[in-house]
């Protein structure tokens, strides 16, 4: 956690770091005396995270194919970041052909069912993620190509324009994005909330969902505008099918960035575990004792049957 | 392509399928629409497999409709941690009963030889395919939580599609393949329906839960009688005294017989 806020800090607070950072005028100077107010972690935390995203200077990449690829591709890839769910891209036209990239972009898994050996490779190190074939047409797959080639070839990382907070986190976001995560207040779009597929340590003694990764530790796994990008396009294939048609407001995403950023603060021994299928043991004892106890009473309400 | 094929084609020709037959059979074989009884007052095993399985099987298809029907409701009371436990746990109950039930069915179907004689291959298909059903839908429940939710946005969407006929998998497509198994497995039990004893189902006597209750009355112990004169004949059916009670009331008068 305190690598993340020190890294965010290096990475995005010139305001800051400005001449006049004591001065009233400065958002941030006001924001860090409240931090000096607040009792400890995890709200000085925040606060310094609320700077970070107040003025995160995103090097904004606007080529073609840039919103593109922060849409359809950046929640599993990154250009000249390091590998995430998938691989880094950068230079991949150094890697594969221009027609080949094509086709495996468009219907990875038919090519994987094909059985070409670069794909049969990828599929096998990348496992258990398998990529989702993407409804592009031919010439946004050449915009996107085209920004990865240039980056690539200016040795630059793609830093996504549109990962932004729509306004500055305060303390209280994290209880209510943790609301939104449990459902407790529902999605604006209707959609199904976060413990429906996912879990975060604390939230209730069953936990949340296992059909996807716990989340606990999200914000070790994925620096700040990853996280928020994945919260407006979540590219993941369960999730892109479920959001492309309910997106999350402006506010949720918030609200829920501030939840899952502070999420790990109270289990410092959290790992993230993706893939991990996780047992409730106490699901499975609640679920069995039930059952005992519905058949004795059917045992006890048809004991005169004769039998 | 494939999961046109699966999920789209495959749910259509198998509901198309249930309907002609069942209405075909109907007409020229209403009898047969039964799950013919392999004694309905017998012993223990069918009582714990019989009872165990129906309620088990009612509740658990309950909880899909209502999750189809209501998807947002049903997200709304999940809202809360402890009411989605309680939803998830009774629900889980269910599918374990089903599956105590079945299993129970199944073991005594296999041992009991006067059972086994008048098994079709039907009745094992069906269990088969029944058994993989609540079993995959048991190991979902366990190990992708929390179905109740994340069915509302994903079969739910799905089911409508086809029953409203704009047909679209996009939103099962990327789910696990159990749970797409628990979905085609589903399509495979309709495709046999109107050849198997399933058919039962639509002829079950629901006004039972409100007519006024028999008494069935046995004027001697069979189980006793077969432990004791293994040869004696089964009693006839006309040997077995009925006698109806109005509201649930025994009567004082004696029972009519009919022989």
């Amino acid at each position: 956690m305190s690598k993340v806020i020190l890294n965010t800090w290096d990475r995005a607070l010139p305001a800051c770091k400005a001449p006049n950072a004591e001065s009233i005028e400065n958002p941030c100077a006001q924001l860090l005396k409240q931090a000096g107010r607040m009792p400890a972690l995890p709200g000085r935390a925040l606060l310094i995270m609320i700077a970070a995203m107040l003025f995160a200077s995103a090097a904004s990449a606007q080529q073609p194919g840039a919103q593109l690829f922060e849409k359809s591709c950046y929640s599993c890839h990154n250009i000249g970041s390091g590998d995430k769910k998938g691989p880094d891209l950068k230079g991949v036209l150094t890697r594969q052909p221009k027609d080949w990239l094509r086709e495996f972009i468009l219907t990875p898994n038919a090519v994987y069912r094909r059985g070409d050996a670069y794909a049969q490779q990828l599929f096998k190190k990348w496992s258990p993620e398998v990529m989702p074939d993407q409804a592009l047409s031919p010439d946004q797959i050449d915009q996107i190509l085209a920004l990865i080639d240039d980056l690539s070839k200016k040795n630059e990382a793609f830093v996504p324009a549109g990962a932004k907070l729509s306004r500055a986190i305060v303390p209280t976001d994290i209880d209510a994005g943790r609301d939104i995560f449990t459902g407790r207040r529902g999605l604006s779009t209707g959609g199904a909330s976060c413990n429906s597929c996912h879990s975060v340590l604390g939230i209730g003694r069953l936990g949340g969902g296992t059909l996807g990764p716990d989340l606990t530790a999200i914000n070790t796994k994925y620096k700040d505008p990853e996280l928020i990008a994945i919260l407006q396009n979540p590219a993941f294939p369960v999730m892109k099918s479920v959001f492309a048609a309910r997106p999350l407001n402006d506010e949720e995403i918030v609200q829920l960035f501030a939840y899952l950023q502070n999420a790990k603060a109270a289990f410092p021994a959290a790992q993230a575990t993706p893939g991990a299928i996780i047992i409730e043991p106490w699901f499975i004892a609640v679920g069995f004792a039930v059952t005992v106890v519905a058949l004795v009473a059917m045992s006890f309400i048809w004991r005169k049957r004769l039998r | 392509m494939l999961d046109q094929l699966l999920f789209v084609i495959f749910p259509y020709a198998a509901a198309l399928l249930a309907i002609v037959v069942t209405t075909q059979r109907f007409i020229r074989d209403g009898f047969s629409y039964s799950s013919l009884s392999s004694q309905f007052l017998e012993s223990n095993e069918l009582f714990y497999g019989s009872v165990a399985w129906h309620i088990g099987i009612l509740g658990a298809i309950a909880g899909h409709i209502i999750g189809l029907l209501f998807p947002s409701t049903v997200l709304w009371f999940n809202g809360v941690p402890v009411r989605l436990y309680i939803l998830e746990g009774t629900g889980l109950m269910f599918g374990l009963l089903a599956l105590v039930g079945l299993v129970s069915l199944i073991v005594r179907r296999a041992t009991v030889a006067r059972i086994r004689a008048v098994t079709s291959v039907m009745d094992i298909v069906v269990l088969l395919l029944l058994l993989i059903q609540v079993g995959l839908g048991v190991y979902t429940a366990v190990f992708y939580r929390w179905g109740s939710s994340w069915y509302a946005i994903s079969a739910v969407p799905y089911l409508r599609s086809l029953i409203t006929f704009q047909p679209d998998v996009q939103m099962i497509a990327p789910l696990p393949v159990v749970v797409k198994l628990h979905i085609l497995n589903a399509w495979a039990i309709l495709t046999v329906f109107g050849f198997s004893r399933l058919v039962h189902m639509l002829v079950a006597p629901v006004h039972y839960l409100w007519r006024p209750y028999q008494l069935v009355v046995w004027n001697w112990n069979r189980k006793r009688i077969r432990k004791t004169a293994p040869h004696r004949p089964s009693p006839i059916a006309s040997e077995i005294v009925a006698q109806t009670a109005e509201h649930g009331q025994r009567t004082t008068e004696k029972p009519a017989f009919t022989r």
